[in-house]
């Protein structure tokens, strides 16, 4: 069903009369055409990392991504003149809904040209989807949850983004905020180099908690993967639960989560901290992958020849940069020094392995104990992502 | 210079076919077993592909009429009609159709393919306009081609589209709507209260075949005109014996001048040898077996909705039927012939029905049932579909919760069609051909094209090889034991898989 996003924004006072149609995804071919639109778009955006094209496809698939066995995502073209010119999902996640006790919409995947006549086609198509779902306000973008790559980029576009962080053209936040959305929360992403010391008095702390305590860190054993991944699982959906946004993962989600992870990480980088054998705190950092990504070029095949592979390969060997993704403690052994022990010995690891530096990210704007942490390790606030909100 | 031969020598469906064991066509019956049951092959099937709706062709008073009138007459009357071909016999018949259909004329013709290239060939002028079904029998198809009129298909009971049409049309040409009565295929009715009624604001005359539903809807089992209660609005019925009349022929009936002309006039008809006489006097018994047995009907119906139940209770699309025609949507036509196959295997004869029949992907095994099916029978068939389904991955191994009953076309019910399911209507309308890949769109193909197509496959084998787990390695490790078990279906899969490279999928390349 065609819907003519004039007639759809009618809560707009006056809307411009626009030839944008948004359609929704049905055929094989609109799918391709939702997942291939990225590629043109940043097609002349030095930052862009594309990721593999069958990797996004995977992911829109709903036998292949584990969370659609729980949430509902509908997709959303806009086209004009017949081309491409814009895509959307409506999202649905009824677990963060059950998590949080709110009835809230979401959207994601938004890609778009500049252009606010076809963003505002866009938000109608999603905040029409979201509103027949029973939600009042919608929130994003959100590609489908926290647990994946999320929000917007509003401030830090000379850098290229890191592994499993968002990037955006500079327009959209203006885009958002001309559709009438304001501002749901800032995360922050933080640069560290390894040649930076930590300071002497948090090595000196570290080093006392860590005989005080009993605390030993040790690298994930990749032999017995299996029940690592559980003992991590657990550790990750019982740290993260008073954070705002957060959803714990299904298992699915989790398992599936990690067999992707697990052709990218590093050993030496993820670290269980046990007190009394007890795995209470774990950190995982990974090789930034994306300049090895954006060798591949979004393909591990070129005319049926492996050259994407690899490219992807002999870039893998020359990655300098890590980004630290999750650090958690479990209730009742945070405040104790353990997030600065495993920091050291990430930093350790780092160095020994030859690593420059790298980023950490995300972080809640409003989580100023682990921001301040960060700080005080010598990090850089460099990078600003924003999600935002509004009624339906 | 190209040999006119070289087509046939370069047709591969039928070789790929055969090599592959699923060719379903020109199956021999050895034996008849009551006619509800068959022999092919040597193996003892139940019958449940044929329009012997009324169970009438091996009714004993049937085949004494038969025989009576071969000892009479002979065995063929050598001639057409116009000359030497009419016997009494052709009279009385004509007589008593013409009669039993409450119109005042009727004319039986040697088949009822030719009963409609006749109508057709003989009704349409050069300035008429023919407004049909896309769904609409071939034979119709055919006969107007043979015309000289003028066609416009409509989209299958799509009445908005149907009276679009009509207006469009030039106010003063001469109109005609024709449609099946019973959709052969999907076993659905045509919406004629509302294609009567177009008919009388735009002018136009109305020609029902109502091949399928003559004998099995209606009160008296005078059709499709009957069950709807109009009778005196549709202008020609057009019927065949060799469903519920337990014969061959057809029989166009309307006013006397309209049938008289087209006695005349028809060159199917009047170059035509006549009907046996063996197969007047079974169609003239089975008439009478039609006026005086109505519980046929009610029984007919009675399994028709038992089977639609039936399949449905298992998970089955049966469609938008209401009548005794079962159609069970399979998609694929491979799959559809694999399907047929195990079905044949299991003890049950049904027909495969694939493009250009329906739409690409739209495949189906056509059932039809007759009055004379003992519920052993019926048992039989569900129990074999349900086998071969569940083997299959057509329907689920656990039968789902709930489904929605049937509507069968009992008189006095006006039920024209079921709800569609979301896929029904999808591939019936044609939209499921793009999923697949026929060969008409490989031929449209530049080098180039299929090349990136070519390409793709790799892309996505390589992404596929690079995320291989552990289990699946383990699971991958099992699978020439599999195959090995699983050896005969090979060529079957295969050519599923493979088929749209080869087979055409029924969609002509546009030019």
């Amino acid at each position: 069903m065609a819907v003519p996003a004039a007639k759809m924004s009618q809560r707009e006072p006056a809307p411009a009369p626009s030839d944008v149609t948004v359609t929704p995804v049905q055929s094989p071919r609109d799918r391709d055409a939702f997942v291939l639109f990225p590629y043109e778009l940043y097609r002349d955006d030095p930052n862009f990392v594309p990721p593999l094209l069958m990797e996004r496809k995977d992911f829109l698939d709903p036998r292949k991504n584990p969370w659609f066995q729980f949430g509902k995502a509908a997709l959303f073209l806009a086209r004009r003149g017949g081309q491409v010119v814009g895509r959307i999902a409506g999202v649905n996640d009824p677990r963060y809904n059950e998590f949080h006790g709110t009835r809230l919409g979401a959207f994601g995947m938004f890609e778009c040209a500049d252009d606010v006549r076809v963003a505002r086609a866009l938000f109608e198509a999603a905040a029409t989807w979201c509103g027949a779902q029973g939600f009042g306000r919608m929130i994003g973008p959100m590609n489908f949850s926290t647990n994946y790559e999320c929000s917007v980029l509003v401030e830090g576009f000379d850098a290229p983004p890191v592994v499993m962080m968002a990037y955006n053209p500079r327009y959209y936040p203006a885009l958002y905020e001309a559709c009438g959305f304001k501002k749901a929360k800032d995360l922050w992403a933080w640069e560290l180099s390894s040649s930076v010391a930590p300071p002497e008095k948090v090595a000196r702390i570290a080093e006392k908690v860590r005989q005080r305590e009993g605390v030993v860190v040790r690298a994930v054993n990749m032999k017995d993967f299996e029940s690592e991944v559980r003992r991590v699982k657990e550790i990750y959906n019982s740290a993260w639960e008073k954070n705002w946004g957060f959803v714990p993962m299904t298992d699915a989600e989790f398992d599936h989560m990690a067999r992707e992870l697990k052709q990218l990480v590093v050993p030496k980088l993820l670290l269980l901290a046990e007190v009394k054998g007890e795995p209470v705190a774990f950190s995982m950092t990974l090789p930034d992958a994306n300049p090895a990504l954006k060798a591949a070029g979004g393909r591990l095949t070129r005319f049926g020849l492996p050259i994407g592979l690899v490219k992807l390969l002999l870039a893998a060997r020359r990655i300098k940069r890590l980004r630290l993704i999750t650090l958690g403690i479990k209730e009742g052994y945070r405040r104790r020094g353990l997030d600065a022990i495993l920091y050291l010995d990430t930093l350790k690891a780092a160095r020994e392995l030859g690593y420059t530096g790298g980023e950490i990210s995300w972080t809640l704007e409003d989580n100023h104990l682990v921001n301040r942490a960060i700080e005080s390790m010598g990090g850089r606030k460099y990078k600003t992502y924003r999600i935002y909100e509004r009624a339906i | 210079m190209a040999d006119i031969f070289d087509k046939c020598a370069s047709w591969k469906d039928y070789k790929i076919a055969k090599a592959t064991g699923l060719y379903p066509y020109f199956r021999a019956i050895q034996a008849i077993h009551g006619s509800t049951e068959v022999e092919i092959e040597g193996r003892r099937v139940v019958m449940a592909g044929s329009n012997n709706y009324l169970g009438l062709a091996s009714d004993p008073r049937v085949k004494e009429a038969a025989l009576s009138a071969l000892k009479r007459f002979g065995t063929t009357c050598s001639g057409s009609r116009l000359l030497n071909g009419t016997l009494e016999l052709h009279e009385e018949l004509e007589a008593r159709l013409a009669r039993f259909l409450n119109r005042e004329a009727a004319v039986v013709v040697s088949t009822g393919f030719q009963t409609n290239l006749a109508a057709m060939s003989a009704l349409l002028g050069r300035h008429d306009v023919v407004f049909s079904d896309r769904a609409n029998h071939a034979s119709l198809v055919d006969g107007i081609r043979l015309s000289f009129g003028e066609e416009r298909k409509y989209r299958h009971n799509d009445m908005e589209n149907l009276e679009s049409l009509l207006a469009a049309a030039k106010p003063n040409a001469g109109k005609l709507i024709a449609s099946d009565g019973v959709f052969s295929m999907e076993g659905d009715l045509c919406n004629l209260p509302k294609i009567v009624e177009l008919a009388q604001k735009y002018g136009a005359r109305v020609l029902v075949d109502d091949a399928h539903g003559l004998g099995v809807l209606g009160a008296h089992g005078r059709g499709t005109s009957e069950y709807f209660g109009l009778e005196a609005q549709t202008d020609v019925v057009m019927g065949t014996f060799s469903k519920s009349f337990a014969s061959l022929g057809g029989v166009l009936a309307g006013p006397f001048e309209v049938i008289n002309y087209i006695k005349h006039k028809a060159r199917p008809i009047i170059f035509s040898a006549s009907i046996t006489p063996a197969s007047v006097a079974s169609a003239l018994e089975a008439l009478e077996i039609v006026e005086s047995e109505p519980q046929r009907r009610s029984r007919l119906l009675d399994i028709a909705e038992k089977m639609h139940n039936g399949f449905r209770a298992m998970g089955f699309d049966t469609g938008v039927s209401v009548t005794p025609v079962v159609p069970v949507l399979i998609g694929d036509q491979v799959k559809c012939f694999r399907f047929w196959k195990a079905l044949f295997e299991t003890g049950v004869f049904a027909n495969p029905v694939i493009p250009p029949a329906v739409e690409p992907g739209h495949a189906l095994i056509r059932t039809s049932y007759m009055a004379t099916h003992t519920d052993e029978q019926l048992d039989r068939v569900l129990d074999a579909f349900e086998r071969v389904g569940r083997k299959m991955g057509i329907i689920p191994h656990a039968r789902p919760s709930t489904y929605v009953p049937v509507k069968v076309a009992r008189p006095g019910s006006f039920v024209r069609a079921n709800q569609a399911s979301q896929r029904w209507a999808k591939t019936s309308a044609g939209l499921a051909a793009e999923q697949g890949f026929s060969l008409g769109q490989l031929t449209k193909l530049s080098s180039r094209e299929m090349a990136n197509k070519l390409f793709d496959a790799v892309e996505t084998l390589t992404w596929r090889a690079a995320n291989l787990q552990p289990e699946d390695l383990k699971r991958l490790s099992k699978t020439p034991l599999r195959l090995w078990e699983r050896r005969g279906e090979i060529p079957g899969l295969l050519l599923e898989k493979g088929a749209n490279l080869f087979i055409k999928n029924g969609k002509q390349p546009e030019a």
